[in-house]
């Protein structure tokens, strides 16, 4: 356990060292109080429209930096040569895997909270009432979804190179994010084998849709059942386990080498 | 763990962003007075991408209005991960009402800044300022500004015209009406079906309107020009009575409310819902 905490830690210091999340916290920022100048032809009526853009952001930039942060975890240990001196401590390749996707879930975690505050205090403001509970319950499935995206990142990343898995898991994200919640309107169009294989991809796919309900926060559709909250949260869980253990069928056998072209 | 690297991609990308969005925001907030036409500085730079985002953000303000609910899609089947995602997210036919209406606002103003040219928003935005959210100087604002940035479009005219006599200000409306008549002769940008709606539509209120304002010549000439555009029974027979000299100015103000009033008709066919009197709509 301990083990896991030390490269949990170094992952958190390597993202404290960097300067993307002050970067993105400040665009972020930028872009949240551009918004509130906005004058709505006069009218003084307290518009969700500075959260929802404000989430809208929040969910774009920490899903690239959750991309990017967990495409370069191992690709730069191995470029480096530092995976060569960690593995040959006493550190287990399943707890070096586990740290950096838990100091990366953590950190997004972290990073993520700040972007709500941001939102909230923004739109707060300037005099819009939410309910509290409802974007608790947002951020809570947000939370999943980066636990989710983190663990896809490091899956890809352990056979394809820095580069190619960022973006191998920028398509995969889109795809399962934007795609595959269509497949029932594009079926509506198809037939034969086409519809068959699209059947088959909508039912194994990840629906990260399921993890985005800033509907409800927004238009005051209410606390969301915690039946429904629960088993989603769950079912994001089960996947982040089984990228989680993908990964770590890969790593387990993987073979290192100095100068590998990552 | 790692030693330090040159800047990532990432930032280079941030920063560029940041000074992209700033100077757009510098160049979104300057006011616009030159005549229709003439592309901003800020439209110059965005160009054509411009239509698209305010297009898009004119959906963002359509689906506020329906309480965030998405058009519905034809689909093959009801998969159970849409039917999870629904129990998420509602998915039932729901319309905003009252001032809740004004959450549309910044969408359609954040609509207006990305393309000034696109009068359809600022009708939309007239429309329901005027109507549900009470405030006919805000809708009166929201045109003389549209008619700035768009002098040649006889639309914006109309719709002066409307907001002026629902104002009850007569005077103003018929001037509005005649700029419309003016510019709708001009085959210039213009919806022809639209146009031949708008056309005789523009002739009829003027003709009631010169009636109610006891200006019979001005009346006769305006149902003359409306019989040679498009001859009905009624324009003849109104025509013959103003000839008379038989000139009713209360009936004719009272014939205008009736030409103006309104009743939204939802323009999504995925539903059946018996308010539309509680509504109106972008019926423009």
């Amino acid at each position: 356990m301990n083990n896991i905490i030390t490269i949990t830690q170094s992952v958190w210091l390597e993202m404290i060292r960097r300067k993307d999340i002050y970067i993105i916290l400040t665009l972020q920022g930028f872009f949240t109080l551009l918004l509130s100048t906005i004058d709505a032809f006069g009218s003084d009526v307290p518009s969700s429209y500075i959260m929802d853009i404000g989430l809208m952001l929040a969910f774009l930039l920490s899903i690239a930096m959750s991309i990017t942060m967990g495409a370069r975890q191992f690709p730069n240990e191995i470029r480096s040569g530092t995976i060569f001196t960690i593995l040959t401590k006493p550190i287990g390749r399943f707890e070096f895997l586990l740290g950096k996707w838990l100091g990366l879930w953590s950190g997004m975690i972290a990073a993520n909270a700040l972007f709500y505050l941001i939102v909230t205090g923004v739109t707060l403001s300037k005099g819009y009432a939410f309910e509290l509970p409802v974007l608790i319950q947002v951020f809570c499935l947000h939370s999943v979804l980066l636990a989710l995206i983190t663990a896809i990142s490091l899956f890809f990343t352990l056979f394809l190179t820095q580069g190619a898995g960022g973006t191998a898991t920028g398509i995969f994200v889109v795809l399962c994010y934007l795609f595959v919640p269509r497949i029932p309107n594009l079926l509506a169009y198809e037939s034969g084998w086409r519809a068959t294989a699209l059947t088959f991809i909508y039912y194994l796919s990840p629906h990260l849709e399921l993890f985005d309900m800033r509907a409800r926060v927004l238009h005051g559709w209410g606390i969301l059942h915690g039946g429904i909250f629960i088993g989603t949260i769950g079912y994001g869980l089960l996947l982040t386990t089984v990228f989680l253990g993908f990964s770590w069928i890969i790593f387990r056998k993987k073979h290192f080498s100095r100068g590998a072209n990552l | 763990m790692t030693r330090p690297t040159a800047p990532a991609p990432l930032l280079i990308i941030a920063m560029l962003c940041a000074a992209a969005v700033a100077t757009g925001a510098a160049l979104l907030s300057r006011s616009s007075n030159n005549e229709s036409g003439t592309s901003t500085g800020a439209i110059y730079i965005l160009g054509p991408a411009r239509s698209l985002l305010s297009a898009g953000l004119y959906e963002r303000a359509d689906v506020y209005f329906h309480k965030g609910v998405p058009h519905h899609r034809e689909e093959a089947f009801h998969g159970f991960f849409h039917k999870w995602k629904e129990a998420i997210v509602p998915a039932e036919h729901a319309h905003a009402e009252g001032r809740e209406i004004e959450e549309i606002m910044p969408w359609l103003r954040l609509a207006t800044r990305s393309d000034p040219h696109n009068i359809e928003v600022y009708l939309v935005a007239s429309y329901w300022l005027n109507g549900e959210c009470q405030r006919p100087d805000l809708a009166q604002q929201a045109i003389l500004e549209a008619i700035e940035k768009n002098p040649s479009r006889y639309e914006l005219q109309y719709e002066m015209g409307r907001l002026q006599l629902a104002s009850n200000e007569l005077e103003l409306a018929k001037e509005s009406l005649e700029k419309a008549l003016s510019l709708i002769i001009r085959p210039n940008q213009q919806d022809p079906d639209q146009t031949a709606i708008d056309h005789p539509s523009i002739l009829m209120t003027l003709s009631y309107l010169h009636e109610a304002l006891g200006n019979q010549e001005g009346a006769v000439e305006a149902t003359k020009q409306l019989l040679a555009l498009r001859p009905t029974p009624h324009a003849s027979e109104r025509l013959q009575e103003l000839e008379s000299g038989t000139l009713d100015p209360t009936a004719a103000e009272a014939r205008l409310e009736q030409l103006f009033h309104k009743t939204h008709e939802c323009e999504r066919d995925d539903h059946d819902h018996d308010h539309h009197e509680d509504h109106a709509s972008d019926s423009h």
